[in-house]
């Protein structure tokens, strides 16, 4: 069970977890890079969209159009071929409703070949009036004023299109819209241009026509104007537009994954875009499958290798050392994967928050900008009030007189009415031609407003209007419908009032101060006018601040004054601000440098909007920084890690690698085994312990070089016969007994024995028989006596019985007979010399058993020259293979029956290589002994 | 041992090194880190907490800067204090006058009680009767005539000035319009007029304020509690400059045309002082550890440290680091998730609110194709009078402000209009309709030109030009116009027929923006409009009607003043509000298209909360996930170190114990495995050394046998498991005993062989019946010399005793000779002194003495150990100091005595013996001494 839990451990350590792991990271990554590649498409499609939205948006279009192609004429001014072929190609992209008229420098049309765009004289008087060539007279505005509306609309009078040089100027038609261009080379030049659009492309026609042409093949678009329901522009099946943009409006999400396409909707002011593009998912798919099945392969594997019986950790060789620094990185890998996936988490995230810090930063600072413009009025207001106080509280005429003409040149005012108590102006500034068109209207006003608010002052100084005042205008100006109301009833205060296409601040004030002349001061200013006062203050108090920041015009489609951010990327991004009517934030370059630019639409400002730039550093350093640290405190702990696994190694490999050596030479028996240990742990008592351990295998040792010396030193030289004795204990001390002892010249004593067991015990055993024989020789050898006397003195000495077999042999060799007692040992072979072999059966008792008063029996064998004794312990045939199979006497007879012939060191030789064959590697169970006793004579009769 | 030395050294500043980083650098740079970073975020949070408090005295300052809030609250106390119980005397009057700053803020206290005023004239000045005047036509006990005053008053208050609005805003603050400019009426009956409206003549306050005080004044009379600590400016411009101090807190509200500056030195957390601490906090720690290195004994005890405790520190080391920064990264992460998740919050909020804003458009739409099928109606075509009904019913919803048709000719077929706008348009419409017909219906009129009255010119002429913007709406019929003129808006619709068959031509609609707003509202927010999946909220307050749309609202009053937030910044605002007892992320903005309202965005704060506690749990499970895996992998440490080497000192101890049948279990296949298989084998060894000792137990006896007459004593103690001494008491065959005692060079086993030998022989010899001791030592020379060729030697010496005489015969070979003790005196011995044994076979005869031992004496054999162990001055006892020892215990018994004399070397002679030590006491009993 124990075992079974280990491998458990083991496998979900070393495999699952970090299979696991890979696996759930790679998921991740796959994920990231599925939600990135998503993030990358969103962003590029509401890209894509919103260029789409800007340029098939008419102003733009025809902005653009009239850019490219005024650039062209600029470039080309001399011929009017290549002008006419302009035109042609201009009008190829747009239809004929378009107009173009050109002047040269008298101020007089020119006529270009093939071309003639209707209307000329009246757009020739219009030019006389816009460019004030020596043909215009004053009061041409009013002349041809009928002229103009009827060409362009009720709302075209020269003021409106002279306060649009250089901008489109939309026109409303009889139920349809047009656009009017037009500019002047220069300024004070009288050449210019001028181009009627009418009526104009919708944007569902740029979209179909010129522009469509560029699109994408694979974005799938649909465009819907606010109040329509089914889209009035659309690629792709109409059904599935209506579908998705039903099923994004209940969703309240502007973005919807569906077919493997990715849906986006983009508000603008014209209308709705929906557009599509593929977001393939088959890569992804592909790599989620490879994952999977890797994944299944692992576990498979895993699997496999912990219900395999044979996978056992134990029995793979691992040094501890890599063990531990495994471990140890197993143990920090899961805690530091997560650190670095949480670090690079908080970092993106921490990212993000200082975007939308900044983001916020930049917009209160923007916000305050467009705030600031309130601050516009107020001083208008200051200024009129002050203008107020100087002419009726001062009665200062001649001051008002004086001031009103600087504020009209400052730019603080467009036009300046002082309305006398009849009714009557006592003095108009005017500043160009704002006003043409719209003076009768507001003396009507200014009339209304004396004859209602100041009655009691003209009974009282019995002034009468010059001029009566309308009565149907008085309703108009009394109807709370058009605001005059409004107006009439807030005296002092900025009214924002839109005439036509003009949005003017308005001012007007009266006084009640008897006896003096003036009687209502009206004072106004174009918020145009105002705003761009503003701005220019603005952005040139901002070059002291921090950041860079820009104002960008819509209605001109240029910077105001800062050609630093004249570049592509700020100018789409501005357009992308101004489409969605929201702050963006996108990472631009500028100048060669990166910035964070925040486009602001104004709201008040409009059309202009403002654009901030960051120094992306200042984020970028920040979130660099933490990656550096991320990056730092990863090193650190992987260096922590290694140092702790050098540690470790030095507190726990150290000690085991020594013992290690110890071991290695404990095994190789070398008496310098002892270990050094200097920790003071455990490790330190098992090197004591090991130490004491070698101490005790040396003392074996030497005992072992002791029992040696028991076992007969120099080859006994018996003439006629060779003997061979062959002694290898299976522990340090052996238990086998094997001697000879030359008892005079003729008669040699062979002993063999084993003690049962081996070991020590046995050692001391067979050391004791050795005594014992040596004292019976010494006293004069009595054979057959030998055995029982040994016998009886292992009987006495030890009370615990140890038995011991043995062989007595006495060669003599003047008639080679050779006398056997066997004390229970195996029985010898006598091998012949023609290769025939005998067992000699001889029973006996082993000594030590009991007294035994009977003379064993003994017998005597003639050792005819060739033959061979062989003698052995049991070792021999009992030696087991590592397979369980046991030697056996068989095969040995049959080993022996090869040896004929051989010398008897020969004879060991080769058994012993047979022996170690058979054991092949296994365990030597117990001593193994033997002796060979060979008459070597040439002729039986020399022994004689 | 020097190059070991060098190598330690080495090691040991290796070790020093990373000790030295591990437990002092690294910590002391992770606390460094750990700290600095929590100073500088809690730092930033302080500082945003300041902001926000900040942010929260500017609400309210600027709430209070508001003048219809602050004269709401001013007049109320002023009521409040002025009906807490006592009489209302002018005295009283004039004192609470002067307490709440009448003069200073320019309201005129108009205190009336049984319908006279109690106001001292004084403070009321040219008012008075104005004041008198007003209050008695709002009571409707007016001594003029009504009419009249109703028609002064208005001039005095604005035109809407009625009774009725008058009652409407009882309690509260109205404003007006008059010829004298802006101003503020704050009406009031008395308690307890408040319950029986009819009654008469009432009493109650009428306090006018004549000219509305600028933000600048009012700033002066805030209450102490808001300004105190603060420094408030106000100012024209928006833009902030920061006056190079960075501890400068500002925090900028919009208040009407003003900008409020609200600024505060920031004073809280130092961060310079705060790391200060820190670091002499961190030299402190540096120091602490430095001592308890100095000390050592923190290292050397580090170093005893047994391995499980080494391991679990480190791997616990190691892990935490991890951790840690995981701890730090997440709490981070999940700060700023939280701030992410607020701002995706209020952006959702914001979308909602343009989304809601936007989808007026859609309405607008819907207007218009209801003004587009009005005509299509076959009422309208028959006979366009008959549509007034449907419209009156149409009207009833507010969808229709006006609604005229025309004839070809311009004169009107049919006409509706509001009650509250009726207002004559008359020859306007005639105007606006003829200019319709001309321009588009040109070919129906067929030549017949209108006459057009001179009056008419001017309009037209009004109209077509471009004042106000009505020619771009004169060019475009069939289209939803927005007409807006000071402030005012309105949609406006017309169109003309071109089918001759029908006989109106003109028809025109228009709907004031306002009510349009208030039908959008009413019909989509009521209806719960919910945007993000049903979480946002959204209401909508109209400016107009001061109404909270959706009513039900559980307190509006938290509401309230969030929208007043937004209506003071005049721009979008985002705000953590609590309403209903909940934490809501509120975003506001005023309407873009909706105009005149403020719209409300509200998002369960709960939800962001509960977000941030999945990421938080999933955090949390995540340290615990490593905290597992860590203890896992100890586990598994515990498996490849601890388990074996612990399974190794079990053995070793075992070993130590002398369990030879404690096997090692071998756990895995490295240098512990290879360890614990050497180990057992050595147990296998000893094991077998063991039953040696049983052996060799039997070789020598255990005590001395009983001989008569003597009294004898043995031990036999061997330094290892096998001994090298020989000792031995044999009977010989004609009753003497043999005595027999011997060192072997050496001992353990190898020496056990030698005795084992030298037992046999002597065993042998001893059952010969002619003994005879010199033949003995020949024999056993001979054996020796001929085995071991000097390589083990033995000293010997015997004796044999003849117990009835008490005539010992001794022989020596090289024996420490015994010591022979009689009448307490230590005797001569013999001296005999030869080679020990099998060291050299010349001189084979060893030399023999007799000593005759009378009654009392006693003989003391013993091995060399005994002299040779060192006492307690260090050196050895020698033959002198032993025989002093013995005869100190000589009048013992010898069992006694050998206690005793063990004992007192054992105590002297510090740890143990080294070598065997055997010692015989042989005592001749005295006769009187029982046996």
């Amino acid at each position: 069970m124990k075992s079974f839990w280990g491998k458990l451990l083991v496998v979900f350590i070393f495999g699952l977890l970090p299979a696991g792991s890979l696996y759930l990271g790679a998921q991740r990554m796959l994920a990231q890079h599925r939600s990135e590649r998503f993030a990358t498409a969103k962003s590029e499609l509401r890209q894509e969209l919103i260029r789409i939205a800007d340029a098939s948006s008419p102003g733009s279009f025809y902005f653009r159009l009239m850019e490219g192609m005024l650039s062209q004429m600029e470039k080309r001014e001399a011929s009017p071929v290549a002008m006419a072929k302009i035109v042609s190609r201009v009008q190829s992209l747009c239809g004929q409703d378009f107009a173009i008229y050109l002047f040269d420098a008298k101020g007089m049309p020119r006529n270009l070949p093939g071309y003639a765009p209707p209307n000329r004289f009246v757009v020739g008087k219009l030019w006389d009036i816009l460019a004030e060539t020596p043909l215009y007279r004053e009061g041409d505005e009013h002349r041809q004023l009928k002229r103009l509306q009827v060409l362009l609309g009720a709302e075209a009078t020269a003021g409106v299109i002279k306060n649009h040089e250089g901008r489109l100027l939309s026109l409303k038609k009889k139920r349809s819209s047009g656009f009017l261009f037009w500019k002047r080379w220069s300024q004070q030049s009288l050449a210019g241009v001028v181009v009627i659009i009418f009526p104009v492309l919708k944007p569902q026609q740029i979209l179909a026509g010129p522009f469509g042409r560029h699109l994408n093949n694979d974005l799938q678009l649909a465009f819907w104007s606010h109040d329509q329901e089914e889209p009035v522009f659309s690629r792709g099946s109409k059904v599935d537009f209506n579908y998705l943009r039903g099923k994004i409006e209940t969703s309240s999400t502007e973005y919807l994954i569906s077919a493997g396409r990715l849906w986006l909707t983009l508000n603008t002011g014209s209308g709705v875009f929906l557009g599509s593009v593929a977001v393939s998912d088959d890569t992804e798919i592909h790599r989620a499958g490879m994952l999977n099945l890797l994944f299944a392969m692992l576990m498979t594997i895993f699997a496999v290798l912990l219900f395999n019986r044979s996978f056992d950790l134990r029995t793979i060789y691992l040094r501890t050392g890599s063990k531990l620094l495994a471990l140890l990185l197993v143990a920090i890998a899961i805690p530091t994967a997560g650190l670095l996936m949480t670090g690079i988490t908080a970092i993106t995230t921490h990212e993000k928050v200082l975007w939308s810090r900044l983001e916020k930063d930049v917009v209160t600072r923007l916000t305050a900008v467009e705030d600031d413009f309130a601050e516009e009025e107020r001083s208008f207001v200051r200024h009129c009030n002050d203008l107020h106080s100087l002419a009726f509280n001062d009665y200062s005429l001649a001051r008002y007189q004086e001031m009103a003409p600087v504020m009209i040149a400052s730019g603080q005012a467009v036009r300046l009415d002082l309305i006398a108590l009849n009714g009557e102006p006592i003095s108009v500034f005017n500043q160009g031609s704002w006003f043409e068109g719209l003076e009768k209207s507001i003396d009507a006003y200014l009339r209304y407003l004396v004859q209602k608010l100041l009655s009691h002052r003209s009974r009282a100084e019995n002034v009468e209007l010059r001029r009566k005042t309308d009565p149907v205008l008085n309703d108009v100006f009394a109807s709370n419908d058009f605001g005059f109301a409004n107006i009439t009833s807030a005296p002092g205060q900025v009214h924002n009032v839109r005439f036509g296409l003009n949005e003017l601040m308005w001012y007007w004030n009266y006084i009640d101060a008897p006896g003096h002349p003036a009687a209502i001061l009206s004072v106004f200013q174009a918020r145009d006018i105002a705003r761009q006062n503003f701005l220019q203050r603005a952005v040139q108090e901002s070059d002291s601040g921090q950041d860079p920041v820009a104002v960008f015009d819509a209605a001109r489609q240029t910077w105001l004054d800062r050609d630093f951010f004249a570049a592509d990327e700020s100018e789409s991004l501005m357009r992308a601000a101004i489409l969605t009517g929201k702050p963006e934030l996108r990472r631009i370059s500028v100048g060669g440098r990166k910035w964070l630019a925040l486009a602001y639409p104004g709201r008040v400002l409009a059309p202009y909007s403002l654009i901030n730039l960051t120094d992306e550093r200042v984020v970028r350093q920040r979130v660099e920084t933490m990656y550096y640290l991320l990056a730092l405190a990863i090193v650190v702990i992987l260096s922590v890690a290694l140092l702790i696994a050098r540690l470790l190694t030095e507190a726990f490999l150290k000690p085991v690698t020594e013992l290690d050596r110890g071991m290695m030479l404990v095994q190789k028996r070398h008496p310098e085994a002892k270990v050094c240990i200097a920790a003071g742990d455990e490790f330190g008592e098992l090197g004591q312990a090991f130490n004491h351990m070698v101490d005790e295998l040396n003392e074996m040792q030497l005992a072992r070089s002791v029992q040696e010396a028991l076992f007969p030193q120099e080859k006994l030289e018996i003439p006629g016969f060779d003997t061979a004795i062959f002694n290898l204990a299976a522990t340090d001390l052996g238990g086998d007994y094997c001697d000879y002892v030359k008892l005079d010249e003729n008669r040699y004593l062979f002993l063999i024995g084993d003690v049962s067991g081996h070991g020590t015990s046995a050692a001391l055993c067979m050391a004791m028989a050795k005594a014992a024989v040596f004292k019976a020789c010494r006293a004069g050898l009595d054979f057959v006596a030998l055995p029982g006397k040994i016998s009886s003195l292992l009987l006495r000495t030890l009370s615990r019985k140890k038995m011991m077999t043995m062989l007595f042999m006495l060669l003599d060799v003047r008639d080679c007979s050779l006398q056997l007692i066997n004390a229970g040992h195996n029985w010898p072979l006598l091998i012949r010399g023609d290769g025939s072999s005998e067992e000699i059966s001889l029973v006996g008792m082993p000594l030590g058993v009991r007294e035994s008063k009977r003379k064993p029996e003994h017998r005597v064998l003639h050792l005819a020259p060739g033959d061979m004794l062989f003698s052995y312990t049991d070792a021999l045939i009992e030696v087991q293979a590592p397979d369980g199979k046991v030697y056996g006497h068989e095969d040995m007879y049959v080993e022996l029956a090869k040896t004929a012939g051989l010398s008897p060191a020969a004879v060991v030789e080769h058994m012993k290589s047979v022996w170690n064959s058979f054991l092949s590697g296994g365990v030597q169970q117990d001593d193994l002994t033997m002796l060979i006793i060979k008459n070597v004579a040439k002729e039986p009769a020399d022994v004689v | 041992m020097s190059s070991e030395k060098e190598s330690s050294s080495r090691g040991s500043f290796f070790s020093n090194f990373a000790a030295l980083a591990l437990l002092l650098l690294l910590p002391v740079f992770a606390i460094w880190l750990l700290g600095s970073a929590i100073i500088a975020q809690n730092s930033e949070n302080l500082r945003a907490a300041g902001e926000r408090a900040l942010d929260q005295r500017a609400e309210a300052i600027s709430e209070l800067l508001e003048p219809e809030n602050f004269f709401g609250l001013h007049f109320r106390r002023f009521y409040e204090e002025l009906y807490n119980g006592e009489a209302v005397t002018p005295e009283r009057v004039r004192q609470l006058a002067i307490e709440f700053s009448a003069r200073q803020l320019g309201f005129c206290p108009a205190v009336f009680a049984d319908g006279k005023l109690v106001t001292p004239a004084e403070l009321l000045g040219e008012h008075e009767v104005e004041l008198t005047d007003a209050w008695e036509v709002a009571n409707k006990y007016s001594r003029r005539h009504t009419l009249t005053s109703s028609k002064y008053l208005t001039r005095l208050f604005g035109a809407p000035y009625s009774r009725m609005m008058l009652f409407r805003h009882e309690g509260r603050i109205m404003k007006f319009t008059g010829y004298r400019g802006d101003g503020y009426i704050f009406f009031q009956r008395s308690p307890k007029f408040a319950a029986r409206p009819e009654e008469f003549p009432p009493a109650g306050v009428y306090i006018v304020l004549w000219s509305m005080p600028s933000t600048t004044e009012l700033i002066n009379f805030l209450p102490n509690a808001l300004t105190t600590g603060v420094h408030i400016a106000l100012r024209q411009r928006a833009a902030i400059t920061r006056a190079g101090d960075s501890q400068l807190q500002i925090v900028r509200k919009k208040i009407g045309e003003h900008f409020l500056f609200v600024s505060r030195k920031f004073s809280g957390f130092n961060r310079t002082f705060a790391q200060t601490l820190l670091k002499v906090f961190l030299l402190f720690l540096v120091m602490i550890v430095a001592m308890l290195a100095k000390d050592g004994s923190f290292f050397a005890a580090m170093r005893t440290a047994s391995i499980r405790s080494k391991l679990i520190g480190l791997i616990l080391y190691a892990v935490i680091l991890p951790l840690s920064g995981l701890v730090y990264f997440g709490w981070k992460y999940l700060a700023e998730r939280r701030e992410l998740l607020i701002q995706d919050a209020w952006l959702a909020c914001q979308g909602s609110i343009n989304d809601f804003d936007n989808g007026f458009e859609k309405d607008k739409a819907r207007m218009l194709s209801l003004f587009r099928s009005l005509k299509e109606k076959p009422d309208m075509k028959a006979d366009p009078a008959r549509l007034k009904d449907k419209v009156i019913r149409l009207d009833l919803d507010n969808v229709i402000n006006w609604l005229e048709v025309r004839d070809i000719d311009a004169e009107v077929v049919m006409t509706t209009q509001r009650r509250e706008t009726a207002e004559k348009i008359g020859i306007i419409g005639k105007a606006i309709a003829r200019l319709g017909i001309h321009k588009f219906l040109g070919h129906r009129l067929a030549g017949r030109s209108q006459s057009v009255k001179a009056a008419e010119v001017m309009v037209q002429e009004f109209l077509e030009g471009p004042f106000g913007g009505w020619a771009r709406i004169f060019e475009s019929p069939d289209e939803l116009h927005q007409v807006s003129f000071g402030g005012y808006e309105i949609y406006w619709y017309w169109d003309v027929y071109n089918d001759p068959g029908i006989k109106a031509a003109f028809i025109v609609i228009d709907q004031n923006v306002r009510w349009a707003v208030r039908n959008y509202l009413a019909a989509n927010l009521i209806q719960r409009v919910s945007y993000g999946h049903g979480a946002v909220r959204l209401f909508a307050w109209s400016s107009v009607y001061s109404e909270l749309w959706p009513g039900e609202t559980y307190s509006e009053d938290e509401l309230m003043i969030f929208v007043r937030q937004v209506r003071r910044s005049n721009g979008p605002r985002n705000s953590i509000i609590r309403w209903n007892g909940v934490d809501w992320v509120a975003a506001g903005a005023p309407g873009k298209k909706l105009v005149d309202t403020v719209l409300l965005s509200l998002y369960p704060l709960d939800e962001v909360d509960r977000e941030i506690a999945i990421i938080r749990s999933g955090l949390i499970w995540a340290v615990v996930f490593a905290l597992i895996l860590a203890l896992l992998v100890g586990s598994l440490f515990s498996h490849t170190i601890i388990r074996p080497v612990a399974n190794l000192m079990t053995g070793v101890q075992a070993l130590r114990r002398r369990d030879t049948s404690h096997r090692l279990e071998i756990w895995q296949n490295d240098e512990l495995g290879r360890l614990s298989a050497t180990l057992n084998a050595t147990t296998e060894t000893l094991a077998d050394i063991i039953s040696a000792q049983a052996i060799q137990a039997q070789l020598i006896p255990e005590t001395a046998p009983i001989i008569e007459g003597f009294t004898g004593d043995l031990v036999y103690i061997p330094a290892a498991d096998l001994g090298g001494d020989y000792c031995d008491f044999l009977s010989l065959p004609d009753g003497r005993w043999l005595m027999v005692i011997g060192d072997v060079t050496g001992h353990g086993v190898s020496s056990a062989l030698v005795t084992t030998m030298i037992k046999a022989v002597v065993t042998d010899y001893a059952a010969d019946s002619n003994f005879s001791l010199s033949a003995m030592f020949t024999c056993l020379n001979e054996l020796l010399f001929s085995q071991f060729r000097r390589k083990k030697c033995m000293t010997l010496f015997a004796a044999v005793i003849n117990s009835s005489t008490g005539q010992i015969d001794c022989i020596n070979a090289g024996h420490p000779l015994p010591l022979h003790f009689s009448n307490d005196a230590r005797q001569q011995f013999p001296q005999l002194c030869r080679p020990p044994l099998g060291f050299s076979l010349r001189n084979s005869v060893f030399p023999e003495a007799t000593l005759q031992m009378a009654a009392g004496d006693c003989l003391i054999l013993y091995t060399d150990i005994l002299i040779e162990t060192a006492d307690s001055s260090g050196k050895p006892y020698g033959s002198e100091g032993f025989a002093r020892l013995c005869r100190k215990y000589l009048h013992l018994p010898p069992a006694q005595m050998r206690v005793g004399i063990l004992e007192e070397i054992q105590s002297e002679s510090s740890g143990d013996l080294d070598d065997d030590l055997t010692m015989i006491i042989l005592r001749r009993n005295t006769a009187t001494e029982p046996v």
